[in-house]
């Protein structure tokens, strides 16, 4: 049975079903009175009379068969509620039992197949077709049930079942005939009854409603068992009363579908009623359940959106309090030996801290890694007394990173408060929590590393914008120079800036150390340099006034290594000096030379002794002459087997050199280091300077091609 | 990646030779600075650093000297460096240590640089 009607056609149909239905009763009414009251004589007296309101009665009986089928067909789907049933039991019982009442107060309008008055026939047809719309109803709503519920056979059952109503109701009319068709009627409808009993053998939607629901149900379906028996044994057996006369006044055998119909009712619930009761005892461990799985659902689906910390443990707290007998719950974290209460419930948080006061049941709580149950704090505490709130504790220890990270404690106001499944349910808790703390560590860590990388992301662009794009505009050399950081940013610097005299000036610097520290003494350094240059005379000046600057404001295990060169206006020599930097390698005509003038570093000895160590080396140079600065990121850059690279591949290569251009200078550089640094990290920055002095420029002869001068000159 | 520890060791003379081995750099600076540290309050603020097994010293391991040289002197103490290997050495001297630090050849040398009476 499966009627697809929408909402908009039901409802004409339904209304149609029914007026046509409540003319056809008030035509059949007419015809009693007319016949039996006014006519005076008994229906069945008449053959032709009893055909005719027989049919009527039948297509009254068909348009409450079809009303019910439209109604029941439309909530044949889903899924069968406690709501739905209980609201249709409740029905039928209310009903039955107002119509019986109905029947038992009215006075007696027949008698021996006949109306006696006007009152008799309405009292007498309201009866009958209460009866039949109540029974269609019982029927339409055990089928909803069966469907609902199904399993293999339940459409043949239902079929079966059909059969033998209709059975049953044509043996039942020829009782009269003969008393064996009525024994055959009677054993029909027992077979019924077995069939209905043998459809509802399932009814596992019980066990998933909460106690206080199945008292309810137990109560409604004692008054349908009662509703429903009272009917069915009246209409089969009871012949005297206005209920039985009505409906057989109504139709010949017409009390044979409800008294069948109403048994197979009576037999579903008791079948409903031993069953609810079968299943009280366990509703408290149900009810439980239930409220454990939503309440671990509830946590897991929040552990999947929360990010923080905190957010996860009062919400776990709150949860763990609605599925076990706790009076109060809080979870505490534990950093640097500090306790910090997190998520406290039904208790406030500087009490849970004064607890913890008493170093034994501090200890308790954050210390081992199994879970603690405490059935009566008085007697395990010396002092216990005076913890007057909390009588019972489970102390549940929370672990992220395989570290023990925090507690979640629940107590209870009375001793024993607790039972052994609330440790079992709240240990499954906290190993949940564990998860979730972990997920939320690896979001937050995940988000601050991120955020960190943005952060640097924006100083190494800082960084980079203080160093120089583009070599200087020189007409006597080509210059490049180019710095890889080992971290995102470094201390490594290299400039060119321009002296008090107008000359060009080449800078490059390490600050010891790496990272963040370092960057910020580079830029503090690049300020300095900015400051210091249009002021000095040379390379010498300008770093004893750096050292100036910077000696005493710098922490004191750091200190920067600089090395800087002038560059003669027409480019035919170079002014060296040196605060404790790495040498300058020179290729001066075919040989090399490595330049090391005297000098310590930055931030070391007090201006006074840095001017009196540091020298000055000039060199001159000639077309095709070679100057590399590097820091010392590039003759310490390891191999696989630790090995450092010192200047010798440099120095080879420098020698094999014939280009010309400062960049390639660089860039040769960089691969001899990149090659001798294949497959290991760089853990050093890296600055290369190169300076190169082109074959086309003039060539100018000086017959000694370096001169030393010791301190700053001018 | 790579090990670095030190031993101390009490000289009749009041002197402190803190052994170095290993490697000595931004990782391993601060175990350094610590035994220092912890030497200078136990009262030794003569102290004689042993390169004899030390095999490399970066930037940030130099920088550990400097924390302590001013407080050490003037408390009338020292830092005297002894025995360093030709290539430790050639760092300390390419950044201008040798005018901040005495450095000895030996650490006998460095021991008995620092004057008898306590």
């Amino acid at each position: 049975m499966k009627i697809t009607m929408d909402q908009q056609t039901q409802r004409p149909v339904m209304t149609t079903l029914v007026v046509s239905g409540a003319v056809l009763v008030l035509l059949r009414m007419l015809g009693v009175v007319l016949w039996s009251v006014v006519g005076e004589q008994a229906i069945e007296e008449s053959l032709w009379v009893e055909i005719g309101l027989g049919l009527m009665s039948g297509l009254i009986l068909a348009s409450i068969v079809a009303t019910a089928v439209v109604y029941y067909g439309r909530t044949i789907s889903g899924e069968m509620t406690y709501e739905r049933i209980a609201s249709a039991v409740t029905t039928y019982a209310v009903s039955t039992l107002a119509l019986l009442l109905f029947a038992a107060i009215v006075p007696d309008g027949a008698s021996h197949g006949r109306a006696l008055d006007i009152v008799g026939v309405v009292t007498s047809h309201l009866i009958a077709v209460g009866v039949y719309v109540i029974s269609i109803s019982l029927a339409g709503f055990l089928t909803v049930m069966l469907l609902l519920r199904r399993h293999q056979r339940t459409r043949l059952y239902l079929m079966l079942q059909g059969a033998l109503l209709g059975a049953t109701w044509v043996f039942a009319v020829f009782d009269d005939v003969n008393a064996i068709f009525g024994v055959i009627s009677v054993l029909l409808a027992l077979t019924g009854g077995v069939v209905t009993l043998m459809n509802i053998k399932r009814l596992n939607w019980l066990a998933t409603i909460t106690l206080d629901k199945k008292i309810r149900l137990l109560w409604l379906t004692a008054m349908g068992v009662f509703a429903s028996i009272v009917l069915a044994v009246m209409l089969a057996f009871n012949l005297e009363s206005y209920v039985t006369v009505s409906t057989e006044m109504f139709l010949r055998g017409g009390g044979v579908l409800p008294a069948a119909l109403n048994l197979f009712g009576f037999l579903f619930f008791v079948r409903l009623f031993f069953a609810t009761m079968a299943s009280l005892p366990n509703s408290g461990i149900v009810d439980r359940r239930s409220s454990e799985v939503s309440a671990l659902s509830t946590l897991t689906r929040f552990i999947a959106e929360s990010v923080s910390v905190n957010d996860l443990l009062s919400s776990v707290t709150q949860h763990a309090l609605s599925v076990c007998r706790a009076h109060g719950a809080w979870a505490e974290i534990y950093e640097d030996d500090r306790v910090q209460v997190v998520g406290a419930q039904l208790v406030s948080e500087e009490y849970v801290l004064s607890l913890h006061g008493n170093r034994q049941f501090h200890r308790l709580l954050s210390t081992g890694d199994q879970p603690v149950h405490i059935e009566s704090i008085p007697n395990a505490f010396e002092g216990g007394e005076s913890m007057s709130a909390i009588r019972s504790i489970i102390a549940i220890p929370l672990v992220s990173d395989a570290r023990r990270i925090g507690t979640l404690v629940m107590f209870s106001t009375i001793e024993f408060g607790f039972e052994a499944d609330d440790l079992k349910l709240l240990t499954a808790f906290g190993d949940t929590v564990s998860v979730g703390l972990d997920q939320a560590r690896l979001t937050e860590t995940a988000i601050e590393k991120e955020r960190m990388q943005k952060e640097f992301d924006v100083a190494r662009n800082i960084q980079q914008s203080l160093l120089p794009r583009k070599g200087p505009d020189t007409d006597c050399c080509s210059i490049d120079a180019v710095t890889i950081p080992a971290a995102q940013v470094g201390g490594d610097y290299y400039d060119y800036v321009r002296f008090a005299n107008g000359n060009l000036g080449i800078i490059i610097a390490d600050v010891s150390g790496k990272g963040i520290p370092a960057a910020l003494y580079m830029a503090t350094l690049k300020g300095v340099v900015l400051a210091q240059m249009r002021s000095a005379t040379g390379p010498a000046d300008l770093l004893t006034r750096i050292n100036l600057s910077l000696y005493g404001s710098m922490e004191r295990h750091t200190y920067i290594t600089m090395l800087c060169a002038e560059m003669a206006s027409d480019g035919r020599a170079l002014r060296l000096a040196r605060a404790g930097h790495t040498p300058a390698l020179l290729r001066l005509g075919g040989e090399m030379r490595t330049i090391t003038p005297k000098g310590v570093a930055i931030g070391i000895v007090p201006p006074s002794r840095f001017s009196e160590l540091i020298e000055e080396v000039t060199v001159h140079t000639r077309p095709g002459d070679l100057c590399l600065l590097t820091t010392d990121g590039v003759n310490e850059r390891r191999n696989a087997k630790l090995a450092e690279m010192t200047f010798d591949p440099l120095v080879e290569m420098m020698k094999g050199m014939s280009s010309s251009s400062g960049t390639e200078l660089v860039r040769e550089t960089l691969r001899v280091v990149d090659m001798h640094g294949t497959g290991t990290d760089q853990h050093d920055d890296i600055t290369i300077v190169g300076i190169s002095f082109p074959d086309d420029c003039e060539t100018c002869q000086e017959p000694d091609r370096m001169t030393i001068t010791v301190g700053v000159s001018t | 990646m790579t090990s670095f520890h030190t031993t101390t060791e009490k000289q009749p003379n009041g002197a402190c030779v803190i052994s170095l081995v290993g490697y000595l750099d931004a990782h391993t600076a601060s175990d350094l600075e610590r035994t220092m540290q912890e030497t200078i309050n136990g009262g030794c603020h003569r102290m004689v650093v042993n390169f004899t097994e030390l095999e490399y010293i970066s930037s940030a391991g130099l920088g550990v000297f400097m924390v302590f040289i001013e407080s050490v002197r003037k408390a009338g103490g020292d830092i005297k460096l002894a025995a360093m290997k030709e290539r430790v050495f050639s760092v300390f001297d390419l950044l201008g240590f040798p005018v901040l630090f005495e450095i000895h050849d030996t650490v006998h040398g460095a021991v008995s640089a620092f004057p008898d009476a306590q």
